[in-house]
Parts: C-alpha cells; sequence; structure tokens
C-alpha cells in the first residue's frame, strides 16, 4: 500500500490548507458575506501569491464543506457563513425539521436551567436589553425586526449558561432552521408568549433553576406546535 | 478488506466530489477507522475508475477538512471519523472536559427520555443485549470488548431516540472531547455505573421518560466524577 509520494504533494498540502483557512476566515469575519461573489482565482492567486491551483484547491474543499457554492459560466458565491451550521443543513430536511426544532428546544431548555446558575450581572444586562428590543419590535408590529431581536433574546440565554459549546451548537442549528421561524411569524403575539419571555429573564435573575426550565419547555412547546 | 460499492463512480455531480463523498462514506462506516492508514491513490484510482488526480484532490478536500491526516513518506492516515467531529475539535480551543461532559448529559438525556415514547421492541432487546455483552466484558476484565458495547449501547440509546440530529451531535462529541474521559473508566467499574445502565434500559420498557431521563444525567454525572481528568478540576 506504501506507494512513493510525490514531492510535490507534500509541498502542497499545507499550503491548500493555509489558503482555505484563510478563506474561512474571510467568510466568518463577514469580509465576504453569505451572498455575494468572491474574487476570480487570477485575483485570489496574484493577491495571496500562491498558484491557481492551490487557490482552486481550497476554493473546491471549501465548497465541498457548504461554505461556498461555485456557479457554472458565473463565479464562486458565499453559501453560508458557519461552517457548522452548513454540515447540520446537509442532515435537516423539511422532513427532520421537527427533528432540528426539538434539538435546539433541549438545548435551549438546558441552558436556560444552567444560566439561573451562572449567569453573570453583565448577562444579565445583556437579557434585559435583548428583551426591551423584543417587545419594542412587537409593540411597532415590525416582524422582521422583531424575528432578530427574538433570535437575539434566545441567544442572549443561551449565552448566559456559560456554555460555549451548547451555545456553538445552538448558533449552527439556529441558522438552518431560522427561515422556517421566520415564514410562519406574526405579530402581534400572544400575551402568554410575551409573558413567559418577561418571567424568564426573572427566573434567571432570582436564581430559580427549574423555573427557568420550565418556563423555557414551555415556550419551546409553543413554537414547535406553532410550527407543526 | 471486505469490498463495498465497487461500480464506478457516475459523471453526474463533479466527479471530485463524488469521490469524496464515497471515502467519507466509508469511514463513517467505520470501513475505514480513526487512526488506519486508507489505500494509496493509484489503488483507489483503479477501484473508483478516475484518474489518480482526482483522488489525489479528493482527498486533499478532505484533509483541509481535517478528516484525513496525511503524513509525508508514509501516507493518509484517518484522523476524524467526520467532519462534524473534526470541526468540533477546531473549534473546542475554550471548551473544558466539564463543559463537553455537560453537553453530552443533556443530549443523552433527550435521548433517553425520547427513546422510552419512540423506542420499538427490537431496539429494546438490542439494548439489552449490549448491555449482557457489556457486562460480561467486565466481568472477565476485557477492556476492549467492554468498551465496544459500551459505546454499542450508547450509540443504540441514541439512535432509539428516533432524532437522527440528536444522535449526530452527541457522536461527534463524544468522538471529539469524551471520548478518552470515558475509556479511561478503569475495570471492575464502579458498582452504580452496571447497575444505571440497566436502570435506565429498564425505565425505557416502561415507557416512563421522566425516569429514563433522570437516569441518564446520573450516569452521566457517575462517570464525569470518577475520571481521572474530571477530578482534577471539578470542584
Amino acid at each position: 500500500m506504501s506507494e512513493p509520494m510525490e514531492p510535490t504533494l507534500v509541498r502542497q498540502e499545507p499550503l491548500a490548507r493555509q489558503v482555505a483557512d484563510q478563506f474561512r476566515r474571510n467568510i466568518s469575519s463577514g469580509e465576504w458575506p453569505v451572498g455575494s461573489k468572491i474574487p476570480g482565482e487570477n485575483e485570489l492567486s496574484r493577491r495571496s501569491g500562491v498558484s491557481r491551483g492551490t487557490i482552486r484547491e481550497a476554493l473546491r474543499a471549501l465548497s465541498m464543506a457548504g461554505l461556498l457554492e461555485p456557479r457554472v459560466g458565473d463565479g464562486t458565491y458565499v453559501r453560508s457563513r458557519d461552517q457548522l451550521g452548513a454540515l447540520l443543513s446537509r442532515e435537516i430536511d423539511e422532513r427532520s425539521l421537527r427533528h432540528a426544532l426539538d434539538v435546539r428546544g433541549i438545548l435551549e431548555t438546558a441552558a436556560s436551567s444552567r444560566a439561573a446558575i451562572n449567569a453573570s450581572s453583565a448577562n444579565i444586562e445583556e437579557l434585559r436589553v435583548a428583551l426591551q428590543n423584543r417587545n419594542d419590535a412587537a409593540a411597532a408590529l415590525d416582524v422582521p425586526a422583531y424575528v432578530d431581536a427574538d433570535a437575539n433574546f434566545h441567544r442572549s440565554v443561551v449565552k448566559a449558561s456559560g456554555n460555549p459549546l451548547l451555545l456553538r451548537l445552538y448558533e449552527a442549528i439556529g441558522e438552518t432552521i431560522t427561515t422556517s421561524i421566520a415564514q410562519t411569524t406574526r405579530l402581534p403575539e400572544s400575551d402568554s408568549l410575551r409573558q413567559l419571555h418577561i418571567e424568564l429573564v426573572e427566573a434567571i435573575q432570582t436564581r430559580d433553576e427549574s423555573r427557568a426550565r420550565d418556563l423555557s419547555a414551555q415556550m419551546n412547546d409553543a413554537v414547535t406546535t406553532e410550527l407543526a | 478488506m471486505a469490498q463495498i460499492s465497487l461500480e464506478p463512480v457516475r459523471r453526474r455531480e463533479p466527479l471530485v466530489a463524488q469521490v469524496a463523498e464515497r471515502v467519507r462514506e466509508r469511514i463513517a462506516t467505520g470501513h475505514w477507522a480513526v487512526g488506519h492508514r486508507i489505500p494509496g491513490e493509484n489503488e483507489l484510482a483503479k477501484e473508483f475508475q478516475v484518474s489518480r488526480g482526482t483522488v489525489r484532490e479528493a482527498l486533499r478536500a478532505l484533509t483541509i477538512a481535517g478528516v484525513l491526516d496525511p503524513r509525508i513518506g508514509d501516507g493518509t492516515y484517518v484522523f476524524f471519523d467526520d467532519e462534524l467531529s473534526a470541526l468540533l475539535a477546531r473549534e473546542a480551543e475554550n471548551v473544558t472536559p466539564e463543559m463537553a461532559t455537560d453537553v453530552r448529559s443533556v443530549l443523552e438525556a433527550a435521548a433517553a427520555e425520547q427513546a422510552a415514547a419512540h423506542a420499538t421492541v427490537r431496539q429494546i432487546e438490542d439494548m439489552r443485549s449490549a448491555l449482557v455483552t457489556r457486562q460480561r466484558a467486565h466481568d472477565r476484565l476485557d477492556h476492549a470488548t467492554y468498551k465496544t458495547a459500551d459505546l454499542e449501547f450508547h450509540r443504540l440509546l441514541l439512535t432509539a431516540s428516533g432524532n437522527h440530529l440528536l444522535a449526530r451531535l452527541h457522536r461527534a462529541i463524544e468522538s471529539t472531547m469524551t471520548r478518552s474521559m470515558a475509556h479511561a473508566t478503569p475495570l471492575p467499574e464502579r458498582a452504580e455505573v452496571g447497575q444505571l445502565h440497566w436502570a435506565i434500559i429498564d425505565a425505557i420498557s416502561d415507557r416512563d421518560a421522566a425516569t429514563a431521563a433522570l437516569r441518564a444525567v446520573r450516569l452521566i454525572k457517575e462517570l464525569a466524577i470518577h475520571s481521572p481528568r474530571m477530578e482534577r478540576s471539578s470542584e
């Protein structure tokens, strides 16, 4: 099975990876925004001083990872900013959207109880601001602003858990399902849903772990029923 | 080595992507396990009936994704069982083993809860028989068989949840962050650990979701508390 390795292969291996890492950073920093067309191979090669072949390889790897999307006769576009989200979205289709919602609910409920234990005063301040923005957008009947503010609120809850892995998985799954959430959002929201959000912040602030968990579970049930 | 999917790749999507998918499949199914050296470019080119350049590019894409590890003058080794695991490992810088264990227990408790509702009779039987194997291997201090049966039990549990995504995330976390810990269990294990495994499956066959979830959390805590790596940093 052992065969002689070509010297070029050995030399180019880390280079394509370095280039791919750089492109990955360009995407995650927003320098190459989602939906935009990135510069062509020639230009990238000129800018970086790396051969076109190496550039092409890096681009191909990122396309396979779901971050970029080559369009024949046009160019290469940024498809997703979050590689983990891109990988997970491969596994989620319409039939399994319910599974994704369930997993997101599981993560958020666990995060809510942990937030009641771990939230710093900065976390709680962030939650209060997020809640206010959410309520303002709801009062203004501004659906896009409300969808954003709501997502931001829930993200703040998960962040307050103090577990970055929980947050990472939550965000990645979130990316795959926000579109379906946005499509089903209607305003005004119900009083009970509004109240649940207010009470969750209270429960986290008063360190009431089991109440925080219950409220989060109730919210997720409400969302799942809505989308079912 | 058993031969699978011998038919040549077809020319629908880019060849490189198809070849990468084949390789990915073999790794995911364990045909090429983590730590193993995969066949050389020539051999793969012959088998897939594509050019050597196509194979090389597919392997490099998987290398960039962190799944494969080419070693100069040696060959290409399997580094992670999939891209998700590789990615989590790369991003795990500020994640402590405690945090990873915590997330794992969240996923496992949720799986136990859902399994109580969804597991088929067959799945419950399979979990029981994995536990029997696990127990017997444990009693004769057969580490290798014990480990395999233990992993098998937990995978079956996650599958029985009926939520594919839950199982995927659990596996990725297990293979990147908590693997060394879970496998560090010295034999004989503490009696509580063995008992909790049986207690989980009992709760599932009683269709008692809440109890199944509680026991799954207790099991992970039990394992974490007694893992050498956790003792140092937990309070």
